[in-house]
């Protein structure tokens, strides 16, 4: 009984470490892939846990494997965002300026009771309120309130993510290349490559945020009206 | 303003814990093979001599042989288990005792058959860790 005791402290303690290695998450926030990853820890965990006839490698091998994979995917997807695509999907835009965009619906296996469900969970009780809903790779749904205003409404457009230029993007708001490099030219010669992120706002503001160098350890926020 | 403390320490540590699993990993790839073959080396020679020499009727030195393979199996039965499990190993050992037995009662078709079944048993624990088809799937 002594042995399973040890045994137990030791599994523990290797999947408290593995846990907190790759990253503190809610549940409701994994990704499927993580949560998959983390279901599969703790069924492999859990063998050797019970007895003592087999050894305890058999539980640590597949964990500590486990655990390597995950941090090579996950440093693959930092690195490359179609790598990143692939893994974690691509949000999808649901409702577009009020209209409910079936084809992305049908995509996503996603059905008009899941949407008011979770329009219903934001606090969003008529389809009319909304202006845009965009489907999250978690499985949740962000949603753009109608605004009181005439004025253009829409969500922040990613135009460019760790220094790659997204040109459907750029193209889908009505603007090219060259405007982006002309923008990010007056911040000292800014080019899209130096940026972490930069975002279109409503209202043509751009929002850009400078990647940090080892030369110049303090990032940059950058902010210009249209 | 608010900092992030200990982000280094952190991302030590996980490149620390990532570079220990892989060195582990590779060990475990790597071991219990060497293991297997070392405890091979080690007892199929004797299984050999132990049963010439009870075929030429010297039960006494097949004997030595089989007391030596016990010893072998049990000294590192620590290790293999490890790596294999229990059961397999404690059956090993106990198979390799019965053939001692049959040393001692000069039972030259039951001694032959044991030791057969020795064999067997290192067979399959040899191919175990093969890395073949039949073994991934």
């Amino acid at each position: 009984m002594f042995n399973l005791f040890i045994r137990t402290v030791i599994i523990y303690l290797l999947v408290f470490a593995v846990l907190r290695l790759m990253g503190k998450r809610q549940i409701s926030d994994m990704q499927p892939f993580d949560l998959v990853i983390t279901l599969l820890i703790a069924d492999v965990a859990s063998v050797p846990l019970s007895d003592v006839g087999i050894p305890l490698l058999y539980g640590a091998i597949p964990i500590l494997a486990l655990f390597v994979l995950h941090r090579l995917f996950a440093f693959a997807a930092l690195r490359s965002q179609s790598i990143r695509d692939v893994i974690c999907g691509k949000p999808v835009i649901v409702i577009a300026k009020g209209v409910v965009l079936e084809d992305a619906m049908k995509a996503a296996n996603y059905t008009m009771g899941d949407l008011t469900e979770q329009l219903r969970v934001k606090d969003v009780f008529s389809l009319s309120e909304v202006e845009y809903g965009i489907l999250e790779t978690n499985g949740s749904l962000s949603v753009l309130k109608s605004g009181d205003t005439e004025e253009e409404c829409f969500p922040s457009v990613p135009l460019v993510l760790d220094g790659k230029i997204d040109r459907k993007a750029l193209s889908d708001t009505g603007r090219d290349e060259n405007w982006l490099r002309d923008k990010l030219s007056s911040f000292g010669g800014l080019s899209p490559a130096d940026c972490l992120f930069v975002f279109l706002e409503p209202g043509g503001v751009i929002h850009a945020q400078e990647k940090m160098k080892k030369t110049k350890p303090k990032a940059r926020l950058l902010k210009v009206s249209k | 303003m608010i900092r992030n403390h200990g982000l280094k320490k952190t991302t030590a540590a996980v490149r620390i814990s990532l570079i220990a699993s892989v060195i582990l990993l590779a060990a475990v790839c790597v071991y219990p093979k060497l293991l297997i073959k070392k405890v091979n080396e080690e007892n199929r020679p004797l299984i050999e001599s132990a049963k010439e020499k009870a075929n030429c009727g010297d039960f006494a030195s097949a004997r030595i042989d089989t007391e030596r393979i016990v010893g072998n199996l049990k000294d590192r039965s620590d290790a293999l288990m490890l790596f294999y499990g229990h059961a397999d190993i404690l059956e090993l050992i106990n198979k390799a005792d019965t053939a001692l037995d049959m040393t001692k009662t000069m039972d030259l078709g039951l001694l032959i058959a044991a030791l057969g079944d020795l064999e067997n048993d290192l067979d399959g624990l040899t191919r175990v860790n093969d890395v073949s088809l039949p073994n991934i799937i």
